[in-house]
């Protein structure tokens, strides 16, 4: 197969992908269990360095999701707040491997609250999953279809988990997907990394805050130039 | 072990591993039993067809288009490693009497309309019937093995998949193939959220970069799946080993 000759075909939808009625700013599970309380179990287990550099790195993005919801918001894109929360009282239809490490906080415990930095607004909708990717344990992929959302701006924790999860169930289900990765999170920074090179060369666009406002300032200046030229579709071969 | 005393806390690179090990693997161990037997257990090859294994097709001859060369040296030389242990672990799957289930990216179409856009930009797609869709050689399907054409990364997001293997009665998986960080990791992980119980036999699959393909073995370890090598599962399968204990056989 030649590279040139194929070009045209691997690239079936030219041009800008991010229109606002389309596009859904997705927080994953920045939620009380999350950012407070999984520190405080691996504090407890003695391993503070790795804990206070999660903690840092969480103080990090949460400004930075608050902005790109906040402008999301202004742009009229939907914003939908992911979180891991169960519909029992004790988790027992979590999938065996929430449960397996205890997140298995139902709907009305504090755990599961999205916390207030980043907290929903009005009506915008926030929807539990029991598994670490959302088209596996939630209603996501419906609520997306019904919005009519075709392009997805992703943000959360953690990156390697319920983040990475989700971003592959979004690619194959055909959603693009910006992946925005100082907005994201994990344990360390090399899982953290790792997890945003596969999901680059892969599944996903992968940005910075700031060139994801960018785009985003674009489309508030409906500039159709900057949106088709700017956001580069994941391809390989693309090697480290 | 989680120690109390941080200052003999282990490295950071360490620590997901030692968060799950060995107190949180206690708890998931108790809660499932999942011998490497008849009818439950099935070995799972993802992809071992030319269009992702022949130097020659596909994959290889647009790496090579794109002046990779190195990389696709890499690549392929993993890739024969792949398969050479894929033909050991069908042969033991086949002689324990396992299920054995071969999925492929095969559409139905000749230009791929009915293929992912994004699949389709990276040109992983192949029709159903030509050269690329075909299995490799010592791999090829039995008559009666389930064959799972696919358009998507992960074998579960189509709705046919989950629903096949909860049909033949599968609740746990012997995973191998291609590539490592993208169709295997998103199989292993749909799988985890679906309540499988998987074994990925980390020598029986391949990636682009060795790189990825170790880093994503060890996350997928942590939380996702067992992890064994070809050796190990060869030894176990057909015999009531618990999906947990493959790696202490032989």
């Amino acid at each position: 197969m030649e590279v040139s000759e194929s070009a045209d075909r691997l690239n079936p939808r030219p041009g800008p992908f991010l229109a606002a009625r389309r596009t859904a700013l997705v927080d994953i599970d920045v939620q009380n269990a999350q950012v407070f309380g999984l520190a405080d179990k691996v504090r407890a287990a003695g391993l503070h360095d790795v804990v206070d550099g999660y903690d840092a790195e969480v103080a990090k993005i949460l400004p930075k999701i608050r902005v790109l919801k906040d402008t999301c918001r202004d742009l009229g894109i939907e914003v939908i707040h992911l979180r891991c929360a169960s519909y029992t009282g004790d988790g027992r239809d979590c999938s065996r491997l929430f449960r397996s490490v205890d997140i298995t906080a139902s709907g009305g415990e504090s755990d599961a609250e999205i916390v207030d930095a980043v907290a929903p607004r009005g009506d915008e909708i926030v929807l539990s999953k029991v598994s670490a990717g959302a088209f596996n344990g939630s209603d996501l992929d419906l609520v997306l279809r019904r919005l009519g959302i075709e392009t997805l701006i992703v943000t959360g924790l953690v990156t390697a988990g319920c983040v990475e999860g989700t971003v592959r169930g979004a690619s194959d289900r055909g959603y693009e997907v910006f992946v925005v990765g100082d907005a994201c999170a994990d344990w360390t920074t090399q899982h953290h990394d790792i997890s945003l090179g596969i999901l680059g060369r892969w599944f996903a666009t992968v940005v910075n805050t700031e060139t994801m406002l960018g785009y985003l300032g674009a489309l508030r200046r409906n500039d159709a130039a900057a949106l088709s030229n700017g956001p580069q579709r994941p391809t390989i071969p693309v090697v480290s | 072990m989680i120690t109390a005393d941080p200052s003999t806390a282990p490295a950071t690179g360490t620590i997901l591993r030692e968060l799950k090990h060995p107190e949180l693997r206690s708890v998931w161990n108790s809660s499932r039993s999942a011998p490497l037997t008849a009818p439950s257990a099935a070995l799972l090859l993802i992809d071992m067809q030319r269009l992702t294994c022949d130097p020659q097709a596909g994959l290889g001859a647009r790496l090579r288009a794109a002046g990779e060369r190195k990389l696709v040296g890499q690549y392929y030389d993993e890739v024969a490693k792949a398969a050479a242990n894929a033909t050991l672990l069908l042969a033991a799957c086949r002689d324990a009497g396992l299920a054995v289930v071969h999925t492929h990216l095969a559409c139905a179409t000749d230009d791929g309309r009915d293929v992912g856009s994004l699949m389709h930009r990276h040109g992983l797609w192949a029709r159903k019937g030509s050269k690329e869709a075909e299995f490799l050689g010592p791999l090829q399907p039995r008559r009666h093995e389930l064959v799972l054409p696919r358009t998507t990364f992960s074998v579960f997001a189509p709705w046919l998949g989950d629903q096949l293997l909860k049909n033949l009665g599968i609740s746990t998986l012997i995973m191998a193939g291609v590539t490592t960080d993208a169709s295997v990791a998103s199989s292993a992980r749909d799988a985890a959220d679906r309540g499988y119980n998987t074994i990925l036999v980390e020598d029986a699959c391949a990636a682009l970069d060795l790189k990825d393909h170790r880093a994503t073995v060890d996350f997928l370890d942590l939380w996702y799946c067992e992890v064994a090598d070809t050796h190990h599962v060869v030894t176990a399968v057909g015999q009531r080993v618990e999906v947990a204990e493959v790696r202490m056989t032989a």
